[in-house]
Order: structure tokens, then sequence, then C-alpha cells
């Protein structure tokens, strides 16, 4: 490993214990740093206490896990759609793919119910997978020439699946107030349940993931490449379809449709892996559960005692950011293997 | 004296020593949108809660309506549809006028941030600095500053093609979060209709804000006529218009700071409506069998498109309300769908 990625990984390892420290720290309670990890640690004074337990328990402690799951799950799969797609723009959010499982939730929650964390899981992933196919598939019939056209492709997408979204929610007016807050993306409503329900699920979508890295690496070079080095093309794009839509379904069902997230972690991996796709997982999933805890933590601190959604903070750093490259043009350099 | 032949497809009207050459097809087409539209004005009035016939809604409008019926007609339906009009009206001729200038069919006010500027400007002075009435006069102040940070960061959008849409998108979607955001601090209930407006929202117009915007349209009308003809000459590039006699920088600007009041102008009323400036245009120009579209055809298929899309949303809601814009953003995607499939070939 060269020294630039090993330099990476501990001082991103440091700040994540520290983003971890303060996202425990922070909050609605007057409880620090030292009074939380005294209850984890179970240290009988601070055990005792049960305004602090209700604080770390349904407060702190969930919405911290919830950003490590989700953070990793939307880098991990913004940088296997990259791959696939060779797009270095590409991730859930930009592409649409978000919208697609926004619009499956609502559809559960006025026809069917729908109120657990699994039947959330459930249909934003039938939404997400119906996104991914639609835009894998535009994306095969585009080619790879046009990474800005995928881009308005997902625009187009994503206006389709939120119009009928809101056609559905407004003409029925079920949970309208609810929706609105959780369609700008919040890691406010997290439960330890919730964590519980999702985190297996990410998990197996990131082993799936590891699991397609050596041939998707491979396929970096062209299908036809690939096919003559043994790589069945058809079945690796399936894994990616599959693992892309459960990690996508993960996040949403958790925080709702976070963007810019994955697009900012897996382009910041790129950049310090080129090629091997495996440690370019390492480092998104990193990256992203970074960017993710340390947004969250702001998002408690800006504006208290209100509470900046996570998302639409994201979305105010990452188009900022999206604009920076797309101008500097550095995301074609990054099409081509070194 | 050898007469120079008259181009084909092309009416002469002279008048002693001066001749106009009338493009015959694009006045057809003009003559049949203006029908077009009249007949979906009076559906359109036809159309809700409480029975009103086209008969009577012709009759009422010709003046031969009972006292019920003028009231419907006048003060409740009739503000909408012209609120749809115009407004429609301002989205075609500003999205013919940028997607000219730039020569691109995607560099539309709503792909481009400045209708997200303008409206996030109505959405920050009506919730925090209120001063009373409806603040339709502060979209061209956010639809100015949008546009401004754009040009900033690209030069030259002209050659730019799908690099200017792309950032144009995320300085869009930047501006739509702070606008979420600033919502997202009132409950729905104190909000009203400004959740509703951000989407694109005809219902309860009244003619206190579409007066004005109607009169400033009417006021610009004589500029747009003024910048039709060099703006026909700069789609031959930078060079060949300079050649030709067109002032290209201050064509180019003047083009610019019109296109953005106008399409401030047309947010003004009912809130983004997506796409119809980027529709209108496309079929002014399918209409007129012209690669270049003409602004008045399109400033006419943006009525036509925003009234059809109302009176659509209308009929398939009922009894509830939808905003237009979403029904506009449904179908404009499917459209930008097609058109980027379409140019599968063309690279970035």
């Amino acid at each position: 490993m060269p020294a630039l990625q090993k330099a990476t990984l501990i001082a991103g390892g440091g700040l994540l214990l520290v983003l971890l420290t303060l996202s425990l720290a922070t909050g609605a309670g007057v409880y620090g740093a030292d009074a939380v990890f005294g209850y984890l640690l179970g240290q009988p004074d601070y055990v005792a206490d049960d305004k602090l337990a209700m604080v770390v328990d349904t407060l702190r402690l969930p919405r911290t896990l919830a950003a490590l799951v989700v953070g990793a799950s939307l880098a991990i799969a913004a940088s296997l759609l990259q791959s696939a797609t060779r797009n270095p723009l590409a991730e859930p959010g930009l592409l649409g793919v978000n919208a697609g499982a926004v619009l499956g939730l609502v559809i559960g929650l006025i026809y069917f119910g729908v109120e657990s964390t699994r039947g959330y899981l459930l249909w934003s992933g039938a939404g997400a997978l119906l996104g991914n196919l639609l835009v894998l598939g535009v994306g095969l019939m585009l080619g790879q020439a046009s990474p800005l056209k995928l881009i308005l492709a997902g625009v187009a997408l994503g206006a389709i699946f939120g119009g009928l979204a809101n056609f559905l929610l407004l003409s029925t007016r079920v949970a309208l107030e609810q929706f609105r807050f959780w369609n700008l993306g919040s890691l406010s409503a997290s439960s330890l349940d919730a964590v519980g329900t999702v985190s297996p699920l990410a998990v197996l979508g990131l082993v799936l993931a590891t699991l397609l890295c050596r041939q998707l690496t491979l396929m970096q070079m062209g299908d036809s490449q690939a096919r003559a080095l043994g790589i069945h093309t058809g079945w690796v794009r399936l894994g990616v379809l599959a693992a892309s839509t459960l990690l996508t379904a993960c996040a949403i069902s958790l925080a709702g449709p976070i963007g810019f997230l994955g697009f900012l972690a897996a382009y910041c991996a790129r950049r310090i892996e080129p090629v091997a796709l495996l440690r370019q997982l390492l480092f998104s999933t990193l990256f992203g559960m970074l960017f993710l805890l340390a947004a969250d933590v702001l998002s408690r601190w800006l504006l208290q005692p209100y509470e900046l959604p996570v998302g639409t903070l994201l979305a105010a750093l990452g188009a900022p950011a999206l604009i920076a490259i797309v101008l500097r043009g550095g995301f074609r350099s990054l099409l081509t293997v070194r | 004296m050898t007469s120079i032949p008259t181009p084909s497809g092309v009416w002469t009207l002279r008048l002693g020593g001066i001749s106009l050459l009338l493009h015959r097809r694009s006045w057809l087409m003009f003559t049949l949108l203006v029908l077009v539209l009249l007949g979906l004005t009076v559906l359109a009035t036809s159309l809700g809660s409480g029975h009103l016939g086209v008969r009577d809604v012709i009759a009422t409008l010709t003046g031969n309506g009972s006292r019920l019926q003028e009231i419907m007609v006048f003060k409740i339906r009739l503000p909408r549809v012209a609120a749809a009009i115009i407004a429609g009206l301002a989205m075609g001729m500003a999205g013919c006028l940028i997607q000219t200038l730039v020569r691109n069919r995607l560099a539309t006010p709503d792909m481009i941030g400045v209708n997200e500027g303008a409206s996030l400007a109505v959405v920050v002075f009506a919730l925090y600095l209120t001063l009373g009435n409806w603040p339709w006069w502060a979209s061209p102040l956010g639809a100015a500053l949008a546009a401004a940070a754009l040009f900033a960061l690209c030069r030259r959008p002209g050659e730019q093609g799908y690099l200017f849409i792309v950032i144009g998108i995320a300085l869009s979607e930047l501006l739509g979060a702070l606008g979420d955001f600033a919502m997202s601090t009132q409950p729905l209930a104190h909000l009203g209709s400004i959740y509703l407006w951000t989407m694109g929202h005809f219902a309860g117009v009244s003619y206190q804000t579409v007066k004005p915007v109607a009169l400033l349209l009417l006021l610009l009308c004589p500029l747009m006529a003024l910048v039709n003809r060099p703006l026909a000459l700069l789609r031959f590039g930078d060079a060949t218009a300079q050649n030709l006699g067109v002032k290209v920088p201050l064509v180019q600007l003047g083009v610019l700071a019109l296109a953005i009041v106008v399409a401030a102008l047309g947010t003004a009323i009912g809130g983004p409506v997506v796409f119809i400036a980027m529709a209108a245009p496309i079929l002014a120009s399918w209409l007129a069998r012209d690669n270049l579209a003409p602004l008045w055809l399109s400033a006419l298929c943006g009525a036509v498109l925003l009234l059809g899309s109302d009176t659509l949303v209308r009929v398939l809601a009922q009894p509830e309300e939808i905003p237009t814009g979403i029904m506009t953003r449904l179908l404009g995607g499917i459209l930008l769908l097609g058109l980027l499939l379409k140019d599968r070939r063309g690279a970035d």
C-alpha cells in the first residue's frame, strides 16, 4: 500500500473516532462525552441515571450508528454504480435511484399502510430496483462516452419519479407532513430497532460488493477485454444491480433520500486509489461514514436549537463540490485507467 | 431591372416602397395555436365544481350570462386561466431566448437554476421579510442573482454544451436545498400556499399578481421584437454575426437580461412550473419546421402547454388540488429522457 493511502487510512480512522465521540457528546440534553462513555462502559454511577439512559439509547446512539450505516451504504452503492457505468459522476442521488426508492416508499405508505422498518425496506427496495434498472439501461443505451448526459438522464428519471410520488401524496393527503421532513433526508428519527433491522442487510450488500470487486476492476478495461479474461459481464452487472439496490434501500429506509454523499465519498476514494476496486471500496466506506457523521454533527450544532436536515446540508455542500469538479474537468481523467 | 425571386413558403406584403416577407407556415401555425388557446380557455373555464357548461361559458363571455355565472366565470375561473396563459407566454419566451442564446435545447431557466433562484427569493421574502402582499416582485431579484452566479462560473456557455447544463443543475440543487430548508423551519399549516406555490400552483391566484406581471410583460414586448432579428443571426456563430453588423456582446447581454426578467415574471405568478420553458421552443420549432424556434410561436406554445397541463391536472386530481408543476415535471421528465436518447450518438 502506498504511503499516501496508509496515511489516509490512519488519519481517517483517527478522525472517525473523534467524530464518533463528538456525535455522542452533542445534541439535546446536557450530557458530555464523559457521561455518555461512562454509561456505555457500564459505570454504575452513570447507569443509574435514567435521563442519561434515555438520551443515549433513544437519541444519540441510534443516530450515530445510523450515520455509520447510511454513510457506508451510500458510498459503496455510489462506488459500484461508478464502476458499472464507468462514469465518475454516478451515485444513487444524482441518477434518480433515490427518487425511485422514495416513490416505492410512498406507494407502500399510501396503498399498503406500511409502518415497520421492514416494510420501508421492502418498498424502498422495490423502488430502488426500478430506478437502478432504468438508470443502468439508459446508461447502456447512452454508451460510456457521455458521463454528463447520464446525469441529465438521472435528472429526467428523478423528475418522473418525483412527479409521480408528489402526485400520489398530494392527491391522497396521507402523511404529507411527515413525508415533507423525511424527504429532506435526516437522521434525527432513527431508532436502535431500525438500525438493528437494517444493518444485517447493509452488511450483506457490503459482502456482495467485495465479491464483485475483482471482476469489476477488470471490466474497467472494457467489456470485450473482460469477457476474453473469462468474466461473465452480464452476471457481474446483475450483482451490481442487486448490491446497489440493497444498499440504497438500506440508506433510504433509515434516513430518507440523501444526495451527493455517495458521489463525494466515491470521488475522493477514486482520487486516492484509481484502479483496484477493493481498496477503493475501503476508502469510499471510510469517507462515506466520515462525511455523514461530520455533516450530522454540524447539522445539530449549526442552528441550535433548530436542526438543519442533514440531506439539505449535504446538498448545500455537495452541489458546489460537483460544480468545482465538473468545471475542472477532473472527471474525464478518471475515466481512463492509468 | 431583374426582380429577385421570392423564397418559397413565404407571403410577400408590399406597402409602397416597403415589402415584408411573412413566413407562411409560421403564420398558419400562429393562427392555429391562437384558436387552440381560445378553445382551451373555454374548456378550462367550464371545468370545476358547480355546473357550468361550455355553452354557458361562451354566453357569459359574450355578456349574456346570469349574475351567478358572471361571478363564477370572471371572479373564480378566469383569473386562474389568465394566470396560466400569462405565465406560459413568459416561460415560452424566456426558454426560447436562452436556448437560442446558448445554442442548446436543454438550456432553459428551469434547468439552470434561474427559476429556483426566483422562487427562493420569493419564499425568503414571504416567510421572513413579510411586507404585506405577495412578494412577486422579489423573483427577478433572485433570478438575476442565480444567473449572475451561473455566468460567473461558465464564461462561454455556447461552447460548453452539457457541461453548462450540469453546472446549472448543480446550482439549482443548491438553491432548491436552501428553499427546502427555509420552508422546513415552519409547520405546514403556517406555510399555507407557499409550499404548493414552490411546486408551481395556480389555484387561488388573483388578478392582483396577474395584472402587474402582464403589464410588465407587455412593456418588454417591443424590446423582444427589437432583439429578435440579431438573435436569429447569432446562430451562425459570433464571428459571422459580427460581420453581419450585430453588436455581439451587447446583444448577448441584452438578451440574457431580458430572458432572466421574463423568466422571473413567469415564475412570479404561479411558481416555478418546470419544463414548460424547455418544451415550448421545441414544439414551436417542430411546428414551424425550422431549427430556430420563432419567439412568438414559442410563447404561444408555452401558453398552450401550461394551460393544457393545468386543465389536465384539474381533471385528473378532482376533487383535490394538485400543483400544476407536478404534472409538467412528470411529462417534462419523459420529454427530457426522450431527447437524451435521441441525441445518443452525440458526445458531451
